[in-house]
């Protein structure tokens, strides 16, 4: 295949584009970044494999970025012996068109064209190839897979033909590869797992082994139900038998228990009777012994009632002697209280006689005391008076004893200071002193302190006058105040001087004394009862004296001796305690009697009714004796006794005889043979309904069974086994075979491939060898894949390669593979912005490599930097810009 | 009299060799080859029907066998005597005392459910001997046998006027190898019940071929109606016997006819195979087999063949697999050895290392090895593919 034109019309960011590439060799597009270098190969791409209308996402992408319209690519490509010019428009729009240019000129539109254009490819073009010779810038660098390619796969086998000198392979190998793979596929997964037809023929198989199996089972459910139907029927059978023969003996063992319980039914009967007889003879015995009974009874009650007759008439007796004894005791009792009263009366005369005496002494008494009362209250008058008429009192005698000392001072201080005038009488001479007349007898001196002016006239002699000095004069007047104060205070006291006053005080207090003395008297006379009282007292007790007459006895008139009353008192008294105490014993008599009476009276009268009362028993007893006789007569009662007795003892011996009867019979014995009869029957019917039942149910299961066509199933089953068996096997063979053929083919196209390697390993050695060196030399395996690199003897794997020597390596491969297919196989190489990773001497080798593989086939380089391959002599240059 | 002796019905049966659609279509011509028996009857003027055992395949049926079974039987007409066998015996499981069977079955059929005597009218008799399970314990035929009047001492007079029936299913003693199963029927004592009188025919089933038992000609297996089995082992199958006794006669001699009612052919070929010319021999051969939809063929094939000839072999057999109703290898009468022949991948236009490949296999072919089967189908496909992927 060649590219010849590619023209681009609004595409991605390109507005028009037309480049015509040379029909061989090396071509450098070169461009700035962006100028749609990669798009250009990305555009013959999509030419070729997306429809015009391709809603792909990789088609949408490259919709104009600048116009409303479609993009369009047209392409002139030769290939093969066809030569056509391919024009596509895409999203508006959508057009195909295709002119056929050589062998013969055709033109097609729509998807005709783009069918014819994919026919013309795979006729004649190696996509694979195709697809494998380039190194894109976007793509990994990974190293190049050729081994799909069958141009390539043609070139090296053409190769290794020459090399094994043996006929050279055709389309046919390839063509049986690819079947034989497709029939492999039938079966297996790539990776050699069964699938579709082969799993299927296995699954089914398995599915229909355990469908199989499942209705086998449920087969075997009816067989086993029918052979548990059978045994059971059998045992059902059997069943049937046991419980009729166990119904037999329970029949036989029933009639020998109805036996016993027939006798035992007489036994009972019998028994019964006996107990009758038995009883009726107990009665008419009890009648007899009731009627003895009675008649003892009889005689014992009139013993009884004669016993009581007998201690009744006692009782009445005692009882008469007892009313007696209280009437005497009553008596005796009055008599005492006559006897009393009179000793009462006695003592009372006695006793008041002897309260008058007393009375009389004490009015006596009273009489005198108020006596001596009187005279002391008439002395206490006495003195009284003698007090009263004292004026004097203690104070006013301290105040003249007072004065009185005052004066004694003044005095003495008036004679000191006054002037002492001492007359010596020479004869009897009158003389007036101050006008008071003064005789003096021959002799008498007279002398006086003269205090105040003091005029002596010795009647016609003389007057002389004595004039004190001052201090004498107011020593005078004080005396004369001081003896003026105990004048008043005298005259007050009633004394004409301070003696008398002294006496008088002396009196008043004698006074006071006697007053004193007769209070005291007085107040202890007093003492106890007032004088009022005394008199009140002694006034009562005359009221009460009788005039005189109580002090005489009435009788003799006499006085009576009081001793003699006296005594007469105390006798009286004694009779009285006399009287009383008789009186006392005499009632005590009386009320024992009394109480005597009434008991004898009661025992009386209870033995009356005791005997009343067993008299009407005894009669009553009488009464039924007789009737009882009327009824049965004593004789006719035994009699019957001894009749039922006999009766009585047949009955028991019948008893004993069917007792015995009833013993041989072995009772007991015939009981636990029916309970045991009856308990087997019972199992045996049990064991019967339960056999019935599980036969009943089996029966049951069978019919549903029955009704489900088992064995049908299982026959489709086995059928759809069968087939699938079949199959399995028939898929198995054909299976085993592909697997085989394959895996032989396969084994033995590796073989030859490894003889393929050495070829192209060859070419891209010798390839390598301009950029690396002499020393040179990869690993290729039969996949056509670079394995590693070996370089002066080191080997490194193609993975751990530097990114630069990867590009150059896979580069190198890429063109070993272009330079090694046919020339009418070759496709165009494309190298889009390699080599970015290469040192400017790498560059330079690199650049011969291209040159010698520049022959008949197509480079063609798309860069940014052009002078990358500036070296490359026979390359041809376009430059790109950006339009 | 005339009545219709047939058995082994087997209503129900299944044969899983049978292709796709062929089981339907046999089932049907099996019911069908009952239908038949109804304007069979009624042109040999049968009176009665009796069905000699095995009426059904088994009891477990699905309730559509048992209706259209039903139905097919009530076309018939005259009255049909069921009699249940191996196949269908009168277990707790049976379909005789379904309620279905029980409530569908039509008045013209009586199940012979108790062994002795039925009358069928006055002067005639059948006397059965149906299966109680599956494996009886004793020869049940000889027990109705002893039942019968006029045993042994009063030979000659023993019928009494009546003509007897034995209806009895089960194998005669003469006929297996196993003598000492005691559920066989003894020839001898049906022999003697003949010969004194007693029984005058006696219809048995088991044996799907039609057969005569003895040297007295009134003991028979009527065969299926409808094949069951291949030709090797069932002769004569698809018959029914019309039977007349002619009853005027004290000896009541007795004159069996059969009539064909099935459809069907089960049939084991044998072929030699060496060489191409053998293959297409084989062709012609089964190309010429009439109605073969309604055949099952079981093929043995012996010889040597090269690769390329087994292919065409295989074509062949492919092809007649889908005509036949069923086209069954007869694995035991098969054997065929497959050798690559020299050059014989010559033509193929291949080389380099698919040639080499094919050598492998070649030799690998031609060894005894375990992988010499696989290879032959290796190298088969190898043609096939190689000569553009016929299949």
């Amino acid at each position: 295949m060649k590219l010849h034109r590619l023209v681009l019309t609004n595409y991605r960011g390109i507005t028009h584009r037309d480049i015509e590439f040379p029909d061989r060799g090396v071509v450098v597009v070169s461009g700035a970044n962006e100028t749609g270098k990669t798009s250009m190969l990305e555009a013959l791409d999509l030419l070729l494999e997306a429809k015009d209308r391709s809603g792909k996402k990789e088609v949408k992408q490259v919709k104009p970025t600048h116009a409303d319209v479609g993009a369009e690519v047209v392409a002139e490509i030769s290939s093969g012996r066809y030569r056509f010019v391919y024009r596509k428009r895409f999203h508006k729009r959508p057009e195909t068109e295709l002119t056929v240019l050589a062998p013969r000129r055709e033109q097609f539109t729509g998807d005709e064209a783009h069918e014819r254009v994919r026919a013309m490819l795979a006729e004649t073009v190696d996509l694979d190839l195709w697809h494998a010779q380039r190194v894109l810038q976007s793509a990994p660098m990974s190293a190049a897979d050729l081994s799909g390619c069958n141009a390539l796969s043609r070139a090296l086998d053409v190769v290794a033909g020459e090399v094994d000198d043996a006929p050279a392979p055709g389309d046919v190998d390839t063509l049986l590869i690819d079947r034989v793979e497709e029939e492999f596929r039938r079966y297996f997964t790539s990776t050699g797992r069964p699938t579709s037809e082969w799993s299927a023929a296995t699954a089914r198989l398995r599915a229909a082994d355990a469908d199989v199996a499942r209705y086998a089972a449920a087969v075997a459910e009816v067989d086993e139900a029918v052979r548990r139907h059978v045994t059971l029927t059998f045992d059902l059978a059997q069943l049937v038998d046991e419980s009729a023969t166990a119904a037999a003996r329970l029949t036989r063992v029933r009639k020998a228990a109805g036996e016993v319980a027939a006798l035992r039914g007489e036994l009972d009967q019998a028994s019964v009777r006996s107990q009758a007889a038995k009883s009726a003879y107990t009665a008419s015995r009890a009648a007899l012994t009731e009627r003895r009974r009675a008649r003892a009874d009889i005689d014992e009650r009139a013993a009884a009632v004669a016993l009581l007759q007998t201690e009744s008439e006692e009782a009445t007796e005692s009882l008469d002697t007892a009313a007696e004894m209280q009437v005497a005791a009553d008596e005796a009792a009055v008599q005492a209280r006559s006897a009393l009263t009179a000793s009462q009366e006695r003592l009372d005369t006695a006793r008041s006689a002897v309260q008058r005496l007393a009375d009389r002494e004490e009015a006596d008494r009273l009489a005198s005391r108020l006596a001596t009362i009187e005279r002391n209250e008439r002395e206490l008058g006495a003195v009284q008076q003698g007090v009263t008429a004292i004026t004097l009192t203690d104070a006013l005698m301290a105040a003249i004893e007072d004065a009185a000392a005052a004066v004694g001072r003044a005095t003495v201080a008036v004679e000191q200071t006054a002037a002492h005038v001492e007359m010596v009488a020479a004869a009897d001479v009158d003389v007036r002193i101050d006008g008071d007349a003064l005789t003096l007898r021959a002799g008498e001196t007279w002398s006086a302190g003269v205090t105040s002016v003091t005029g002596v006239d010795i009647p016609g002699v003389l007057s002389l006058r004595v004039v004190p000095a001052a201090s004498a004069t107011a020593t005078q007047a004080s005396l004369d105040a001081a003896t003026a104060a105990l004048t008043q205070a005298l005259s007050k006291a009633g004394a004409a001087d301070v003696e008398s006053a002294r006496a008088l005080d002396r009196r008043r207090h004698e006074l006071r004394a006697a007053r004193q003395q007769v209070d005291a008297i007085l107040r202890a006379l007093t003492a106890d009862d007032s004088a009022d009282e005394l008199r009140e007292r002694l006034r009562s007790l005359a009221a009460r004296m009788p005039a005189e007459g109580g002090l005489f006895d009435a009788h003799t008139g006499e006085s009576l001796d009081p001793a003699a009353q006296r005594r007469e008192l105390i006798e009286a008294t004694a009779v009285h305690q006399q009287a009383i105490r008789d009186c006392e014993t005499h009632r005590k008599v009386a009320e024992e009697a009394g109480k005597l009476l009434a008991q004898r009276g009661l025992r009386a009268a209870r033995l009356m009714e005791k005997l009343q009362a067993a008299q009407a028993e005894l009669t009553a007893a009488g009464v039924r004796l007789t009737e009882q006789r009327a009824a049965a007569t004593d004789d006719e009662l035994a009699v019957t006794a001894e009749a039922d007795a006999e009766a009585a003892a047949k009955a028991d011996a019948l008893v004993v005889r069917l007792g015995e009867d009833l013993a041989r019979h072995q009772p007991e014995s015939v009981a636990a043979a029916l309970a045991e009869a009856e308990r087997g029957a019972a199992a045996a019917t049990a064991r019967r309904e339960a056999a019935i039942e599980a036969l009943r149910e089996v029966a049951a299961q069978l019919k549903v069974y029955g009704t489900e066509g088992r064995k049908g199933s299982l026959d489709a089953a086995e059928t759809e086994r069968e087939h699938a068996e079949a199959e399995y096997l028939r898929v198995q063979r054909r299976a085993r075979a592909a697997q085989l053929l394959r895996s032989v083919m396969g084994r033995h196209r590796d073989a030859m491939r490894q003889r393929y390697v050495d070829p192209f390993r060859g070419e891209v050695e010798r390839l390598g060898r301009i950029v690396f060196g002499d020393s040179f030399e990869v690993d290729v395996d039969s996949q056509l894949c670079i394995g590693a690199r070996t370089l002066s003897g080191r080997t490194v794997p193609y993975e751990s390669l530097s990114g630069g020597a990867k590009e150059q390596l896979g580069i190198v491969a890429r063109l070993a593979g272009a330079a090694l297919v046919a020339k009418e196989d070759s496709v165009p190489v494309v190298i889009d912005d390699a080599l970015g990773f290469t040192d400017a001497g790498r560059l330079a080798k690199m650049a011969e490599v291209f040159d010698a593989v520049a022959g008949d086939g197509q480079v063609i380089i798309l860069t940014c930097s052009p002078q990358r391959y500036a070296d490359v002599r026979s390359a041809q240059h376009i430059k790109l810009f950006a339009s | 009299m005339k009545f219709l002796h047939t058995a082994d019905w087997q209503l129900g049966m299944t044969r899983h060799f049978l292709n796709g659609d062929a089981q339907p279509r046999y089932s049907a011509a099996r019911r069908g080859a009952v239908t038949a028996l109804g304007p069979l009857a009624a042109e040999v003027g049968a009176e009665f029907v009796v069905v000699a055992g095995d009426v059904f395949e088994h009891n477990q049926l699905a309730p559509r066998e048992v209706s259209t079974s039903l139905e097919a039987m009530r076309g018939i007409g005259v009255p049909v005597y069921l009699l249940p066998g191996n196949h269908d015996p009168l277990d707790a499981s049976s379909v005789y005392t379904s309620p279905l069977f029980v409530s569908e079955k039509p008045d013209n059929v009586v199940v012979l459910d108790r062994p002795g005597v039925h009358d069928v009218r006055p002067g005639l008799q059948l006397v059965a001997a149906p299966w109680y399970s599956k494996a009886p314990t004793t020869d049940l035929v000889a027990g109705v046998l002893d039942a019968l009047p006029g045993g042994g001492s009063r030979a000659g007079s023993a019928g009494g006027g009546v003509t007897r029936i034995v209806v009895g299913h089960g194998a005669v003693d003469i006929l297996v190898p196993d003598k000492d199963r005691v559920s066989l029927i003894g020839l001898a004592a049906l022999e003697a019940a003949i010969a004194r009188g007693a029984v005058h025919y006696v219809a048995l089933g088991d044996k799907h071929s039609r057969l005569s038992v003895g040297s007295t000609g009134r003991i028979w297996y009527s065969g299926s109606p409808e094949v069951t089995n291949y030709d090797d082992i069932e002769p004569d199958p698809g018959q029914v016997l019309a039977v007349e006794i002619d009853e005027s006669e004290v000896s009541r001699p007795v004159r069996v006819d059969a009539h064909r009612v099935g459809a069907w052919r089960f049939m084991s070929l044998r072929h030699g195979v060496d060489n191409s010319r053998d293959v297409a021999d084989l062709d012609i051969n089964l190309d010429q087999m009439p109605d073969k939809e309604r055949t099952v063929i079981r093929l043995g094939l012996t010889g040597s063949l090269t690769v390329t000839d087994r292919a065409s072999l295989d074509a062949c057999l492919d092809r007649y697999a889908r005509l036949f109703a069923a086209f069954v290898p007869w694995d035991k009468q098969t054997d065929i050895a497959v050798m690559p022949a020299d050059g014989e991948f010559d033509d193929l236009g291949i080389g380099g290392f698919a040639a080499a490949a094919v050598d492998e296999l070649v030799a690998t072919a031609r060894s005894a090895g375990d992988d010499a089967e696989d290879a032959r189908g290796a190298l088969a496909l190898l043609l096939r593919l190689a000569e553009g992927g016929a299949a």
